[in-house]
């Protein structure tokens, strides 16, 4: 490669990779992200969308982001709430999605009902001694057998 | 020509050196590829109103069925095997880069954007418009030494790796400030991520709860966090200063693990960090090192 080209290839490459530099920070994108992930305030008091099961005991079961269709637990939680806020109709859909699902997962064995909720956490009491919020229950559904 | 052009064309990088990172680079692109093609599949049965494309995903309005989808993923890891191994090398590697990008899109395009794969996109598309087949490239003879030399396209790698770090700091000064520093902010980010995964069955990190209680430490972190990333540039320098910045940029990583458990392997498995160094020299400094403990 002629040396002028080393030098238009870097300069256009380099100048791509920083030019989120001047987007507004919010704008994120991929791959070149303005990366405001951690750099953004955030209040600690937060209203968050999850799912977690019921044994036929009562007893709580906590899923995982797999049964949501996911391997990441932001993007379970993404699905949970963007569902939540189309309505009552896709959170109940969603429900029997994730119904579906834990009925064929072993590691969810005795698992009766999973249930979508809204919890009013406070992420700071809750990782110091376990507090929990109130939570509004969005929708219910049974498992059914494997 | 300035001086910033003659230190970026530099002749100071062997061919291998460049013919190393396109195999680490490339075979963790093509293994990462492999791992996401369940995921993609998964994806793909989701409504079709969760998607929402970012980035090359926009080329497609809608979700792709969930065979294509596979079968994409798939072809994507082989023209990425293809890549590591320099076969046909400029007709493959443009095509490998692109699908490597549509792939990571795709897989973005659900509510949440991977920060983690940012680095390693621009690394191979950066790759694929280098001299990276030269050498250690299968059925290609060793090519004629290009004018420009290898130097430049180990940096441009180099560049881009500095480049998402710098930004990641920039960001914490447009969004934050100088509040940043007092790591509050830090414990907050803490706090919420620590909370989201203890919701969702995932491990909360092992040091989170020791850091909430030590603002000391959260403001140390913050401001270390910082340097390091405002820093990153430094590291083009080469030698002991690009030695010194990875090592801490590393410790970083592991701190994000321990108070956060995000885990960004591409860093903290080496790949990203390959281009500051010279991995090529490393075999024959570690003979010495025995020759020298043997004497």
């Amino acid at each position: 490669m002629k040396p002028v080209a080393a030098v238009v290839v870097s300069v256009v490459i380099v100048a791509a990779a920083l030019s989120p530099v001047v987007r507004d920070p919010h704008d994120d994108g991929f791959p070149l992200s303005t990366y405001p992930m951690f750099a953004t305030p955030r209040d600690t008091h937060l209203s968050i969308s999850f799912a977690y099961g019921r044994a036929s005991d009562g007893e709580r079961v906590t899923l995982d982001s797999g049964v949501v269709g996911t391997g990441e637990v932001l993007q379970a939680l993404t699905t949970i709430g963007r569902a939540g806020a189309r309505g009552r109709g896709d959170t109940e859909a969603l429900c029997k999605r994730i119904a579906g699902e834990v009925s064929q997962a072993a590691r969810f064995h005795g698992v009766a009902e999973v249930v979508i909720a809204t919890g009013d956490e406070d992420a700071i009491a809750y990782l110091r001694d376990g507090t929990r919020g109130p939570e509004r229950v969005r929708a219910r559904c049974k498992v059914l057998g494997p | 020509m300035t001086a910033v052009a003659r230190w970026w064309l530099r002749d100071d990088a062997p061919a291998e050196r460049l013919a190393l990172l396109r195999i680490v680079i490339g075979a963790w692109a093509c293994v990462y590829t492999l791992a996401r093609v369940p995921e993609l599949y998964a994806l793909s049965q989701h409504p079709a109103g969760e998607y929402a494309p970012v980035g090359a995903a926009r080329l497609f309005a809608s979700p792709l069925a969930g065979v294509l989808a596979v079968a994409l993923g798939f072809a994507t890891a082989a023209l990425l095997a293809a890549f590591a191994l320099g076969v046909a090398w400029r007709a493959v590697a443009p095509i490998a880069a692109l699908a490597l990008l549509w792939m990571t899109s795709y897989r973005n395009s659900w509510g949440m954007v991977f920060h983690t794969e940012d680095l390693l996109v621009l690394h191979v598309v950066a790759l694929a418009v280098t001299p990276a087949a030269d050498a250690w490239a299968i059925g290609a003879r060793r090519r004629a030494r290009g004018e420009a030399g290898y130097g430049w396209a180990v940096r441009l790698l180099g560049a881009l790796t500095a480049a998402t770090y710098l930004l990641a700091g920039i960001a914490k000064l447009r969004l934050a400030g100088a509040s940043w520093l007092d790591g509050d902010l830090l414990r907050d980010q803490i706090a919420i991520d620590n909370l989201r995964k203890a919701l969702m069955g995932d491990d909360v990190a092992v040091l989170s709860g020791v850091m909430l209680d030590h603002a000391w430490l959260l403001a140390g972190l913050a401001a270390g966090s910082l340097a390091v990333e405002l820093g990153a540039p430094a590291a083009l320098l080469g030698g002991r200063v690009a030695r010194v910045w990875v090592a801490a940029a590393w410790a970083f990583h592991l701190g994000v693990v321990l108070a956060m458990n995000i885990w960004f392997p591409y860093p903290l498995l080496g790949p990203a960090f390959l281009p500051l160094l010279r991995p090529e020299s490393w075999p024959a400094r570690a003979r010495e090192w025995r020759r020298g403990r043997a004497g």
